[in-house]
């Protein structure tokens, strides 16, 4: 006969739990389980079922996801490909919103520009593609990626520029620069929220679609339809969930990618930034 | 209770107490381009060190970062 535990969500847990309790927690499918004192939690297993429970709510002042500290070398790209892909909901759009940034004066940066344009900035790169139009106080996904010649960006999973660049065209964070979704940098920071960031050191595929075409392979898995889909299978090296294996509290943002040589790299909820249930749909 | 943002001088970093504000510490400030100035935010009672300075909300600082003194952006 099936038995049926309790259910709670992770803001509802019972304050003083006894030793054995055990339910279930219905915003982030995992099991928990008390000591009396901590509780334990069990993760699904990922084939039953991706959910997107949280995202975070970056302020637009000074408030951002901290990856790692100046002395990371992860987001030191060079002339290597690389993809970036990010789920945004900007509440304001402009000059240079730093949306993910490597980005002091120098460095690369990911951008929300004016009228809600997609760009992307490298030290060693100056066509400065900026095009698109974001939906303002709703989700977009974005994504950049270089190949060893093209730089291409992807915005709510059509490609929206391809832009040739030399291919000693050189990637790297800005000098003693921590690297963030928000981070303020030089520029104006990101006010809005940002979920399931994704990195990889490979050029995703797009199906060999033109530019303002909807994109194919790698990139239509990811964007699924305005829906986060579970990109486990693809392997990312950096991957920040942004609240689901941190059950939306604290401030850490846990890396569940694949990491480089076994390394992870956590993120910080920086200056108040914090976690929140509005998500794609 | 709405959050304030309240201005100070870079020199006054020191007297901030970041058990009362938002910011996570002294090396997650953001600064004035000049480096003259930067800001904290709190919910609730204003932070003694605070107290007779001048505050504003969210679309108020907003408004003032946008200003050059604060961000030098990039020409788009």
């Amino acid at each position: 006969m099936p038995s049926t535990l309790l259910t709670c969500t992770s803001s509802t847990r019972p304050a003083s739990p006894n030793a054995g309790d055990t339910l279930f927690e219905t915003d982030t499918k995992k099991i928990i389980t008390s000591d009396g004192t901590h509780w334990y939690l069990y993760e699904y297993d990922g084939t039953t079922g991706f959910s997107n429970t949280h995202s975070v709510t970056l302020d637009g002042t000074n408030q951002s996801v901290e990856l790692g500290t100046s002395s990371s070398t992860l987001f030191n790209f060079g002339t290597n490909d690389f993809s970036l892909s990010i789920w945004y909901k900007p509440h304001a759009v402009g000059n240079y919103f730093n949306l993910w940034s490597g980005h002091t004066g120098g460095g690369w940066l990911m951008y929300v520009g004016s009228g809600g344009a997609l760009g992307f900035y490298g030290d060693n790169y100056t066509a400065l593609p900026s095009v698109g139009s974001a939906t303002v106080n709703g989700w977009n996904h974005g994504a950049v990626v270089r190949t060893s010649t093209k730089v291409k960006i992807y915005l709510n999973g059509s490609k929206i520029v391809e832009d040739t660049i030399a291919s000693t065209a050189v990637f790297n964070k800005a000098s003693s620069n921590i690297v963030g979704m928000g981070a303020t940098g030089s520029n104006t920071a990101y006010n809005g929220e940002v979920d399931e960031a994704a990195l990889w050191n490979s050029a995703l595929s797009d199906g060999g679609v033109s530019t303002g075409a909807t994109a194919g392979g790698d990139i239509a898995t990811i964007y699924n339809s305005g829906v986060p889909n579970d990109i486990s299978a693809m392997t990312p090296i950096g991957w920040w969930r942004m609240g689901e294996t941190d059950s939306g509290t604290g401030t850490v943002v846990t890396d569940i990618g694949a990491g480089v040589g076994g390394t992870k790299l956590n993120g910080a909820l920086t200056n108040g930034a914090s976690f929140v249930t509005d998500v794609p749909t | 209770m709405s959050r304030k943002y309240v201005i100070i001088d870079a020199s006054d970093v020191a007297s901030i107490n970041f058990n009362e504000v938002s910011e996570t510490s002294a090396d997650t400030l953001r600064f004035s381009t000049d480096g003259s100035k930067t800001f904290v935010k709190f919910d609730g009672d204003t932070p003694s060190a605070l107290s007779d300075k001048a505050s504003y909300n969210h679309t108020e600082i907003l408004t003032i970062l946008e200003d050059g003194d604060w961000t030098s952006p990039l020409p788009e």
